[in-house]
C-alpha cells in the first residue's frame, strides 16, 4: 500500500512538472499577446513600436524553437521571457515619446493651416501693390520709342 | 491698379494650394485599402519547383511569405492544415481539417516576412490539400480569428515501398 502510494505520488509530480513545462510555452504566448496588445495602444498613441516589434517576434521564435528543441528548452523559453520583459518596460517611455510625436504634428498641422490663411490674406491685400511696385522698379528706367512699320511708310509713299 | 477678378483668381489659387498642403499633411500615411498578403514559395524560396508527392513522415520544406499593408502592426497566427479534395475553404470560412502546424509572426505595417516552414505527413493520402490559412489576434476581443486569406498545395502522400 506505502509503495503504491509512493508510486502514485511521484507520477503526480512528474505529472506536474510536465503539465507546468506545457503551460509555461502556453502563458508565455499570453504574455506575447498581452505585450502585443499594449503596443498597438502605444502605436494608436503615435510611438514607433518598430524596433520592439523585432524583440518580440524574436521571442516567439524562440517560444518556437523551444517546442522543437526540448534541450535547450529552458534556455530559449527564459530568453524569450527576458525579450518581452525588454519590451514591456519600454512601452511607457515609447508612449511619451510617441504623445511628444503627435503633440508636434498637430501643431506642425495647425501651422500649415494658419500660414496658408495668413499668407492668402497677405496676398490678397499686399500682392497687387508689391506686384505694380516692384514692375515699375524694373522698368522704369525703359524708354519707350515709337517705330513705324515699314508698311506704314510705304503707305505714305504711295500718297 | 489691379483687376478684382485677378485678385480673386490668385486668392483661389492660394486656397486650393493651401488645402492640398493641409490634406496632405493629415491624410498622409493613411491607408486607403488594408490588405495583408500571404504567399507560398518553394523549397528554393521561389514560386515554383512545389512538391507534388511526397512520402509519408518525409519533411517538406517550403517557405510562407506574408505581407502587411493594413496600416497597423499587426499579429498573424497561421495554420498549417491537411485537407482532402472535398475540403472547402473561402474567404469567410475556414478549413475544417487538422492542424499540422502554427506559426506566429508580428509584422509591422508595410513590412513582410519569409518564414521557413517543415511539415511532415503521417499517413498517405491521394490528393491532399496542405493548407496555410491567415489567421489574426485582435487584441480587443482577446481571440484569434479568420482573416479570409490562405494558400494551398495539393500533394499525394504515399507509403514508402517496402521490398
Amino acid at each position: 500500500m506505502k509503495k503504491l502510494l509512493v508510486f502514485i505520488l511521484f507520477w503526480l509530480i512528474i505529472l506536474t512538472i510536465f503539465n507546468s513545462c506545457l503551460c509555461y510555452d502556453d502563458s508565455l504566448i499570453k504574455s506575447v499577446r498581452d505585450t502585443y496588445s499594449r503596443l498597438v495602444d502605444a502605436e494608436e498613441k503615435g510611438a514607433d513600436i518598430r524596433e520592439v516589434t523585432v524583440k518580440l517576434n524574436r521571442a516567439l521564435q524562440l517560444i518556437r524553437e523551444a517546442r522543437d528543441n526540448p534541450e535547450n528548452r529552458g534556455i530559449l523559453l527564459s530568453e524569450a521571457y527576458a525579450l518581452i520583459e525588454d519590451v514591456n518596460v519600454n512601452i511607457p517611455l515609447l508612449i511619451r515619446e510617441g504623445e511628444s510625436k503627435m503633440f508636434w504634428r498637430n501643431v506642425a498641422i495647425c501651422s500649415a493651416g494658419v500660414l496658408t490663411a495668413v499668407t492668402g490674406v497677405l496676398v490678397y491685400r499686399f500682392g497687387p501693390r508689391i506686384f505694380w511696385e516692384t514692375w515699375l522698379r524694373v522698368r522704369s528706367r525703359w524708354i519707350v520709342e515709337v517705330k513705324k512699320s515699314r508698311k506704314d511708310r510705304s503707305d505714305r509713299h504711295d500718297r | 491698379m489691379i483687376d478684382d477678378e485677378v485678385k480673386a483668381v490668385v486668392l483661389a489659387i492660394i486656397i486650393v494650394a493651401g488645402a492640398l498642403i493641409v490634406a496632405q499633411l493629415f491624410a498622409g500615411g493613411k491607408v486607403v485599402e488594408p490588405f495583408s498578403a500571404i504567399g507560398l514559395l518553394g523549397p528554393k524560396m521561389k514560386i515554383g519547383d512545389y512538391p507534388k508527392s511526397v512520402l509519408v513522415n518525409q519533411t517538406i520544406n517550403l517557405y510562407l511569405y506574408v505581407d502587411n499593408h493594413e496600416g497597423r502592426t499587426m499579429y498573424y497566427v497561421i495554420y498549417a492544415k491537411l485537407g482532402e479534395k472535398s475540403t472547402t475553404i473561402s474567404e469567410n470560412v475556414s478549413a475544417d481539417a487538422p492542424i499540422l502546424d502554427v506559426y506566429e509572426l508580428i509584422l509591422p505595417h508595410g513590412s513582410n516576412a519569409t518564414i521557413p516552414v517543415s511539415i511532415t505527413i503521417s499517413e498517405p493520402v491521394t490528393n491532399a490539400k496542405l493548407i496555410f490559412e491567415m489567421w489574426v489576434y485582435d487584441p480587443k476581443i482577446d481571440e484569434v480569428i479568420y482573416h479570409g486569406r490562405w494558400v494551398q498545395l495539393w500533394l499525394n502522400v504515399t507509403a514508402p515501398q517496402i521490398q
